[in-house]
């Protein structure tokens, strides 16, 4: 009798968890879909509807074709749970760092407070780690690393803004005849995109080897090369200078370049609901705590990235209708390109599994099309406010977390 | 509401970056200061011919007023976002210079209110006319140039496009000098008629020359930073 109501405890922490998870999915989906979407919406490439449309899908491919890398990162990659004899005290581990930082994000929007689901969902990690083994079980190395990646994706993103900034420059903007010259690059441009995608995919997710993901890659290059060349040929000027018809070309592209981010962010960011959960699911599975190398099962990622869609689908749109068109001038060849080097580093990040901030690696890439003479002005202050996030963030979560871990514990 | 809040928080380019381009609103600015170079012609050549030029003074005030928001909007941007790649002194000055313009305008069309003479004479008259036409194309050019500068800025300071303005820059520079002897000239013409003409009037005239002259040397100020800053 006393087994059976444990184990149907056990039931309703986990489903509950699976909740938690699939809410924290649905924020992430509602609030961050803007990052991916802003420029294209911005520039009346995409209506919101078909925004949230797109992203959606996008956001769920992500998650489930590259998301699993972050997620053992979250889950078996910062606290080691070989301490904890009782699988049931990590149980209710991963349930406090969930909900410590479902609690500081849902804290945060409320006042409108620039803060990373990351870093809330690592701080809630950590925190648990220390309160059920002290600073010893902490994979402070890794820590170390991943904290390394929040500096390097920012300046990763915004080098890659910068270089394919100033290649549009050189090959398109300084070029005699900027359209005749759009007509040629971006189709290159969509094909790298593509090739980039296919080639990691084959690599890291279906684990094939280096040549048979280079020619997958390859293809994919080609297709998409080929596709765009023949859609931007029909492409006429019927504007007042060139350089506006090249805006218009990329007006379009860009359309691709912000579905990447989504895709990117679809990738990074379902680490950051399903980790947690998908600790609590293995254990439950497993009946151990001693789960070895840990492969995270796809229905974990398929979970994560539903929920992800549809906080995009249910709440996004709102969330691109309020926003609308109204955000800034940003040029769609500068938009295209902070886009690019925003995804490109997100979606590395994912497979070498690191989970970063999407919305800090948009200030990295902004910031360097801005030093490629891009953008007129940048708020730079906006770093200091990222220093600020982290600082208070991690501790907020963590603490949250190793207070809800000791109830729960002390509780069940 | 919830949602609502996190759409602001989410969209971190509002946060990034200006929702207005500060060359957009100099470049309306700009476009203000031509409107109103083009009334105060009108204004002088109706002055000349003795007719009240108090609606068009009012006109021109109005277009000063726009100016000024324009200029408090680019003051605000540029004291909340910290990083630019013009150097912010030299936007400044630009936008200062472009202001005194629209300034100086109203200036000349207010100045004509408080003081009507009677009989110009013909053989000064024409000098001025011809300065305010001057000085209204030197306005007009420096207008082609900030619009010309958002294409440079556009086109990523395409080297072809910095020479278009370049030559740009060089015509309003020879209007500057031509407008230089004009006034000169003028003037002299003003103060030999210390017989003929009540000195009052003679100053008055000579006043409003210097105000005509005063404008010229703020497009040219202007032109020349805008050089400046496309070949640094």
């Amino acid at each position: 009798m006393y087994v059976h109501i444990k184990e149907e405890g056990k039931s309703v922490i986990t489903l509950f968890t699976i909740l938690v998870g699939m809410f924290m999915a649905f924020t992430i989906g509602a609030n961050d879909v803007a990052n991916g979407m802003a420029t294209a919406v911005g520039a009346k490439a995409i209506t919101p509807k078909q925004a949230a449309f797109l992203a959606s899908f996008l956001e769920f491919l992500g998650a489930v074709m590259f998301g699993a890398t972050v997620t053992k990162t979250i889950a078996n990659g910062i606290v080691s749970i070989e301490h904890i004899t009782n699988p049931n005290h990590i149980i209710y581990g991963a349930l406090s760092a969930l909900l410590a930082a479902a609690t500081w994000v849902l804290i945060a929007t409320v006042f409108a407070m620039p803060v990373s689901t990351t870093h809330s969902i690592i701080g809630g990690m950590i925190g648990f780690g220390l309160v059920s083994g002290g600073v010893r079980v902490v994979y402070w190395s890794n820590l170390g690393k991943i904290v390394l990646s929040w500096i390097i994706s920012l300046v990763v993103g915004g080098l890659l803004s910068f270089v394919v900034f100033k290649v549009i420059v050189l090959t398109i903007l300084h070029r005699p005849s900027p359209l005749k010259a759009a007509k040629k690059v971006a189709p290159v441009l969509i094909g790298f995109t593509f090739f980039l995608i296919s080639f990691l995919f084959s690599l890291k997710t279906l684990k094939k080897p280096y040549n048979v993901s280079l020619l997958a890659g390859l293809v994919f290059f080609v297709v998409a090369f080929v596709l765009s060349y023949l859609l931007l040929r029909r492409v006429i000027n019927n504007k007042s200078n060139e350089y506006d018809a090249v805006e218009d070309i990329f007006r379009h592209v860009q359309v691709m370049t912000s579905a990447y981010v989504c895709f990117s962010h679809g990738a990074n960011d379902v680490a950051n609901a399903v980790g947690p959960v998908a600790l609590i699911l293995m254990i439950r599975q497993a009946g151990t705590a001693n789960l070895g190398a840990i492969e995270i099962p796809k229905y974990i990622l398929f979970i994560g990235g539903l929920g992800i869609a549809l906080g995009v689908l249910l709440y996004g749109y709102k969330v691109m209708e309020t926003i609308g068109y109204n955000i800034t001038e940003l040029n769609n060849t500068r938009g295209f390109s902070v886009d690019f080097g925003t995804a490109t580093t997100v979606l590395l990040s994912s497979i070498f599994g690191f989970p970063i901030s999407t919305t800090h690696t948009v200030v990295g890439a902004v910031t360097g099309v801005g030093l490629a003479r891009g953008i007129e002005v940048i708020n730079i202050g906006i770093l200091r406010d990222i220093l600020i996030s982290w600082f208070i963030t991690i501790p907020f979560s963590a603490g949250a977390s190793a207070i809800l871990y000791l109830i729960l514990t002390r509780l069940f | 509401m919830f949602l609502e809040r996190s759409g602001e928080m989410a969209n971190i380019f509002q946060k990034l970056i200006p929702y207005r381009s500060p060359l957009e609103l100099l470049s309306e600015h700009s476009k203000l200061c031509v409107k109103a170079a083009n009334l105060m012609y009108t204004a002088v050549e109706k002055y000349l011919n003795n007719t009240s030029v108090d609606d068009l003074s009012k006109e021109v005030d109005a277009l000063e007023h726009a100016a000024d928001q324009l200029k408090l909007q680019l003051r605000n941007i540029y004291s909340k976002l910290k990083w630019t790649y013009f150097n912010k002194a030299d936007f400044l000055d630009i936008l200062h210079n472009v202001d005194s313009i629209i300034d100086l305008t109203d200036d000349v069309v207010k100045v004509l209110t408080i003081n009507q003479i009677d009989l110009v004479p013909e053989d000064i008259k024409a000098p001025v006319q011809e300065l305010t036409d001057t000085v209204r194309k030197s306005v007009e050019h420096m207008d082609a140039i900030i619009q010309e500068l958002k294409t440079v800025v556009e086109s990523g300071f395409a080297p072809k496009e910095i020479e278009k303005e370049d030559q740009g820059v060089e015509t309003v520079e020879a209007e500057e000098r031509s407008s230089d002897k004009l006034g000169l000239e003028l003037g002299k013409k003003l103060f030999a008629k210390k017989n003929e003409m009540n000195p009052v009037d003679i100053m008055f005239l000579n006043n409003v020359v210097i105000l005509l002259m005063r404008i010229e040397d703020r497009a040219r100020n202007v032109v020349e930073r805008i050089r400046m800053i496309t070949h640094s």
